[in-house]
């Protein structure tokens, strides 16, 4: 050949290569294009304030904050609450998000940085930024110190309250990507490649990525196992370890935006178009996922990998979609199978499932080469099918839906008449042995080496076949079941005779029976004894329409609206079901009849009215992650609207004290488990301590009413379950108080009890008051009948006495006159019996007088002094005078002795004045003294006498006796011619004031 | 209006005691007084009512202690019937208060029984002229009534001898004190009691209205 041949060969060769290449690339592209992945979206429609997602981070408390270009929004599973500009941002435009170690969130956007502490969103700036540059993300040193990465314009540090740019490590050099370290560093590239760790503004060489290319630096990066995965501003995926670039892959994608390492060593790399999938081991691309794997076909922004391992992916138009692995892979029209509704599923010998849709269409799906083959039938029949069947010499038998029964040999198409003239439509087809059994709306044939036969007797639809042996079969139709013995008789099934069955299943001893709405029977036909599975044991509902033994001998059952797998307990009779959800990547939907079959790698494969469904065991998709428990609210009747943001707790702003008043004694507590996979199947346990004992079972609700509360401090404690009921692993609390009632509190009891001792004691006094004051009436009164009763029989006494007396005078006066013709001496007898009769009876008048009420006053003894004075000396021509009576007070008593004592002593005085002084003058003073000496003074003016020499008469001696009984002292001082001075003076007794 | 006690005639008398001997004893005494006559003697106001008021005396003798009606309560029935009659009662210890109820009542003036029958002419001398004898307790009482009474119908002089009453002066001895003659200060004393006993009417009716209201 010459040099010209073979350049022309090498073109041609190249030429076939390049289209090779081009050929294999579509395959490997339309190959995975045949998966389509559970990526559960939230757009608008669920409540995202904005379609755009630009950054992502998650707090503390397991919210995931959405940065949109119309704000943040908090996510909590089910709810998004919006922030915006109105709560404080100093931009609605979040292009980086950060959650530091302190659970503030920092949020970069085009006006500088934003943090929100819980409470309220404070602006800081940044300086030297300049306008039209964002901020790609946040990191923060183990100091706490927080920086932020603009790649237009450099790296920036928190300090003194605001962000600026930190001196670099040499001059000249240009950060060009910020990460976070495993170990908790933060990681500044710089474009030549060296790699420092900073903190607190101080730098440290770490090392340098050995690179070749000295125009290639890193752009973006993540880190899975210690190593590191960068793209590189050419847009490879580099993975690098020790500054040694290992692997390098091109990433065949337009714009790269973002990286991110997924749980099982995937890493995510967002493009202008979705999702690219590299596999970590050997950087291969794995996949690629827009929107017809049911992901975006717009720009995807940012990929996040929260703590539960699921992955977020921002979309730059239809929101935000989450990946938390599945289950289950999805095979639908949109990945490659002819229609949705599967029909049939099946497997040939290799294992590998052959798939017929009522669209039309029978497809092998080549389980090595995981790709679908179509077997021709599209161009034999375009009729959709019914139902499938494989024999054991793998020939696929084809029920159509035009009535026609196919065979496909592997190769080629060919029919099988059932009844001349007539068609059919078959229902079901059971192999076994050498028999195909029929089961058509007008019978059931079987076929035997091509020997066409007809179950006798048997002309109504039938559904269900089993083949239990060679020669017996079970049958079911819309008239009940039949057990059929080849040659033999068709009997009716007497036991299911109303039961409704679209299918038998053999396993174990049992024959498995699926009914229209009793669900799974389960029947022993030796004792006869039939279990049944149903919704109460879990079921998603009673329509069974595909039961099938797995591998490992679990019942698959496929039902109206779900799949299940169920373990038999036969010893108990009771069923352990394990319903599939949305969460494990499941969409309930309607599941075909006898499409559940599993492939040679063991992968169960379901056929539905959405299409196939195949079961991944292997799959490492993390269980349901425990939820994190939150209170979200607390409210009650007499709770005011909160707009003082100071007396609120941070991140959810519940009331951080909340008392509530006894007369409004009622709260609900609204809480949620922040699950993102499921949030649907979270459960709540709580307690109210202080009036629950325990915590409660779980319930779905989630909120509670605890109402009459007795006043007392009380802990609302709750917790969350997952579906699989794994606990939060936190426990959220709410402290509050029900105030006591007034009349509860201690205070309040108290004084109650003063109140009452108090009063209590108060009405001691009152009625001991009354009681004085009663007594002392009684007192009053019983004087006053003493006075009384005194005065009557002084008065009767001395009237008796007085009238005696009177009479004596008069029959003496009238004995003077009869005796006044005669002798003297008589007269004068009778003369002193009148003298003494009067004297008597004026005597008897001074003791009446004593004995009268006012006698016992001091001034009236006095008064009475003074009349006696003048009445003795009124004739005598003396004059007479008694001064101080008025300065005496009234209230000074004296007992009944002093009175008579006093008058009688004056009496005598007076007389003996009279009778012996001589005077012309006579005058008395009184006066009394603190604390109650009296003074007396009595002089005149008359000759006086010597007071030692005189006789003793009787006059002078009764004065002194007189004087002595009231204990008074009289002292005398007279002299010849000098007149006479008679002094008492005596004390009044202590009881004499009133 | 008599200057002198001769110039009386025949002083008609009726005595109301109950005590025989000192009935007797009276009536022995005055009848055989020049210028007294003694009408009746009775041992009770119901005894005397159906002959007094037809003998008409000047001067009835009453005692406050009679069995039956109190001496003091039948003074105004005496009084309504013969207006002109001077009652003097007897007492045995002049009883204050009696004395002032019966001086209300419209008694003339009053005598303690003991006393001389000189005493008694001379009582009845001065009462038939108005005015009588006072004792110092009475005289307290008098003032007591007239001070409860605000509007005082005493002039300054009467509430002098009043006062100089209450003291127990007598009446020569005031006359003495105050520089005017004895028949002044009795002429005074007789005037306290006419203002008296108009004021005990007033008080009574004044009684009468107050009780009318409550």
């Amino acid at each position: 050949m010459t040099l010209a041949d073979n350049f022309n060969i090498q073109c041609v060769k190249l030429i076939f290569l390049r289209y090779l290449f081009l050929y294999l690339f579509i395959v490997a592209v339309s190959s995975s294009k045949g998966q389509k992945l559970p990526f559960q979206n939230y757009g608008v429609d669920k409540g995202l304030i904005q379609s755009q997602v630009l950054s992502i981070t998650q707090d503390k408390q397991r919210h995931l904050w959405i940065g949109t270009f119309s704000g943040i929004d908090r996510f909590d599973g089910t709810t998004f609450r919006h922030y915006t500009k109105r709560d404080g941002i100093n931009s609605a435009i979040p292009t980086a998000l950060f959650t530091a170690a302190d659970g503030k969130i920092w949020l970069g956007t085009f006006l500088g940085v934003s943090c929100f502490d819980g409470n309220r969103f404070v602006n800081y700036p940044a300086d030297q930024k300049s306008e039209n540059s964002f901020f790609q993300n946040f990191a923060q040193d183990k100091s706490g110190k927080i920086y932020v990465f603009s790649q237009a314009d450099g790296l920036f540090m928190f300090q003194n309250n605001k962000f600026s740019r930190i001196k670099l490590p040499y001059s000249g050099a240009t950060p060009v990507a910020l990460s976070a370290g495993v170990a908790g560093q933060v990681l500044v590239y710089f474009k030549t490649g060296e790699v420092y760790s900073v903190e607190n503004a101080s730098w440290k060489l770490l090392n340098r990525i050995n690179n070749p290319d000295a125009n290639e630096w890193v752009v973006i990066g993540t880190e899975y196992n210690n190593i590191q995965f960068h793209v590189s501003s050419k847009g490879f995926l580099l993975k690098v370890s020790g500054g040694n670039i290992l692997q390098r892959q091109k990433i065949n994608a337009q714009t790269i935006t973002s990286i991110c390492s997924g749980k099982d060593g995937n890493i995510w790399i967002g493009t202008d178009k979705g999702v690219l999938l590299f596999d970590s081991g050997n950087l291969e691309l794995k996949a690629s996922y827009n929107a017809s794997a049911g992901l975006t076909d717009n720009v995807v922004r940012t990929i996040f990998k929260d703590a539960d391992d699921n992955i977020w992916i921002g979309s730059d138009g239809d929101g935000l979609y989450r990946y938390s692995g599945s289950l289950f892979t999805r095979f639908d029209k949109s990945t490659g199978l002819p229609g949705n509704i599967i029909m049939g599923l099946i497997k040939d010998r290799a294992g590998n499932p052959y798939l017929a849709t009522k669209e039309g269409d029978l497809v092998k799906y080549d389980i090595k080469e995981q790709k679908i083959k179509h077997t021709g039938y599209a161009e034999v029949s375009k009729s959709g099918i019914n139902c499938i069947e494989i024999d054991s010499a793998s020939n696929i038998f084809i029920g159509t839906i035009d009535n026609r029964l196919l065979k496909y040999d592997g190769k080629k198409f060919s029919e099988i008449l059932l009844d001349k003239g007539r068609s059919s439509g078959v229902n079901t087809i059971a192999a076994f042995g050498n028999k195909l059994w029929i089961a058509t709306s007008s019978g059931c044939y079987f076929l035997e080496n091509n020997n066409l036969g007809k179950v006798p007797g048997l002309n109504e639809m039938v559904i269900g076949l089993l083949p239990l042996n060679d020669t017996v079969i079970l049958m079911s139709g819309i008239k009940g079941a039949y057990e059929y013995h080849l040659n033999g008789p068709l009997r009716k099934i007497k036991k299911f005779e109303n039961t409704d069955i679209l299918g038998f299943y053999s396993y174990r001893q049992y024959i498995l029976i699926g009914t229209i709405d009793e669900g799974l029977l389960c029947w022993n036909r030796t004792s006869d004894k039939v279990d049944t599975c149903d919704i109460s044991d879990g079921l998603a509902d009673n329509m069974i329409f595909s039961i099938y033994k797995d591998p490992e001998n679990s019942l698959w059952i496929g039902s109206g609206t779900g799949l299940q797998r169920v373990l038999y307990d036969d010893a108990n009779g009771r069923f352990k079901v394990r319903k599939f959800t949305n969460a494990d990547g499941y969409e309930s939907v309607e599941t075909s009849m006898n499409t559940i079959t599993a492939d040679g790698l063991g992968q169960v494969w379901i056929g539905t009215t959405k299409g196939a469904f195949r079961y991944n065991a292997s799959t490492t998709v993390a269980a349901t992650a425990a939820p994190y428990i939150v209170i979200q609210a607390v409210s009650s009747e007499n709770a005011v609207e909160k707009t003082n943001l100071e007396n609120t707790t941070p991140w959810n702003n519940l009331d951080a004290s909340m008392v509530l008043s006894y007369q409004h004694n009622s709260i609900t507590f609204g809480f949620k488990g922040i699950s993102f996979k499921d949030p649907a199947s979270v459960t709540y346990s709580y307690q109210l301590v202080g009036a629950d004992p325990e915590f409660s079972a779980p319930v779905s609700q989630n909120s509670v009413l605890y109402k009459n509360l007795k006043p007392g401090n009380y802990t609302f404690r709750v917790k969350a379950f997952n579906g699989e009921g794994i606990p939060s692993a936190n426990i959220a609390e709410y402290r509050f108080t029900v105030s006591t009632a007034f009349y509860q509190t201690v205070y309040f009891r108290i004084a109650a009890i003063a109140l009452l001792i108090l009063s209590g004691v108060l009405l001691q006094i009152f009625i001991s008051k009354m009681k004085q004051q009663r007594f002392r009436k009684i007192e009053l009164l019983r004087i006053k009948e003493q006075e009384i009763i005194r005065e009557k029989t002084s008065e009767d006494f001395h009237d008796e006495l007085g009238n005696k007396l009177t009479r004596i005078s008069l029959l003496t006066d009238i004995l003077q006159k009869k005796l006044e013709l005669n002798e003297d001496g008589k007269e004068a007898i009778v003369h002193k019996i009148r003298e003494n009769v009067t004297a008597l009876y004026s005597g008897t008048k001074d003791i009446i007088w004593s004995l009268s009420p006012g006698s016992d006053s001091l001034k009236e003894i006095l008064n009475r002094i003074l009349v006696l004075g003048n009445e003795l000396l009124n004739e005598s021509g003396i004059e007479f005078s008694f001064s101080g009576i008025q300065d005496i007070s009234e209230n000074i008593t004296l007992s009944m002795d002093y009175s008579r004592n006093l008058v009688m002593i004056y009496k005598e005085l007076l007389n003996n004045t009279v009778k012996h002084a001589g005077a012309g003058k006579v005058s008395i003073q009184v006066s009394v003294a603190d604390p109650g000496d009296v003074t007396i003074e009595m002089a005149d003016n008359g000759a006086g006498f010597n007071p030692t020499e005189v006789k003793r008469g009787n006059g002078l001696n009764n004065i002194s006796r007189r004087a002595e009984r009231i204990n008074a002292t009289l002292t005398i001082q007279s002299g010849e011619g000098k007149g006479s001075l008679f002094v008492l003076k005596f004390r009044i007794p202590p009881k004499g004031v009133r | 209006m008599q200057s002198s006690n001769e110039e009386i005639q025949n002083i008609r008398i009726v005595i109301i005691e109950d005590d025989e001997t000192i009935r007797t004893g009276y009536e022995y005494m005055l009848g055989n007084q020049p210028g007294f006559e003694v009408s009746g003697a009775y041992d009770s106001y119901e005894a005397a009512a159906a002959f007094v008021f037809e003998i008409e005396p000047d001067i009835i003798l009453l005692d406050v202690q009679l069995p039956g009606k109190r001496g003091v309560d039948v003074i105004p029935a005496i009084k309504k019937k013969l207006p002109a009659v001077h009652v003097l009662i007897l007492t045995v210890y002049e009883s204050e208060e009696v004395i002032f109820a019966a001086l209300k009542n419209g008694a003339s003036g009053y005598l303690t029984k003991n006393i001389s029958t000189d005493k008694i002419v001379e009582a009845i001398y001065e009462v038939m002229k108005g005015g009588g004898a006072m004792s110092a307790g009475i005289a307290k009482l008098v003032m007591q009534s007239f001070r409860i009474n605000h509007n005082s119908p005493l002039s300054k002089r009467e509430t002098e001898i009043l006062e100089a009453i209450a003291d127990g002066k007598s009446r020569s001895k005031i006359a003495l004190n105050l520089f005017i003659d004895l028949e002044t200060v009795k002429t005074h004393i007789k005037n306290i009691y006419q203002k008296l006993d108009v004021n005990s009417k007033e008080e009574a009716i004044r009684v009468a209205r107050e009780s009318k209201f409550i």
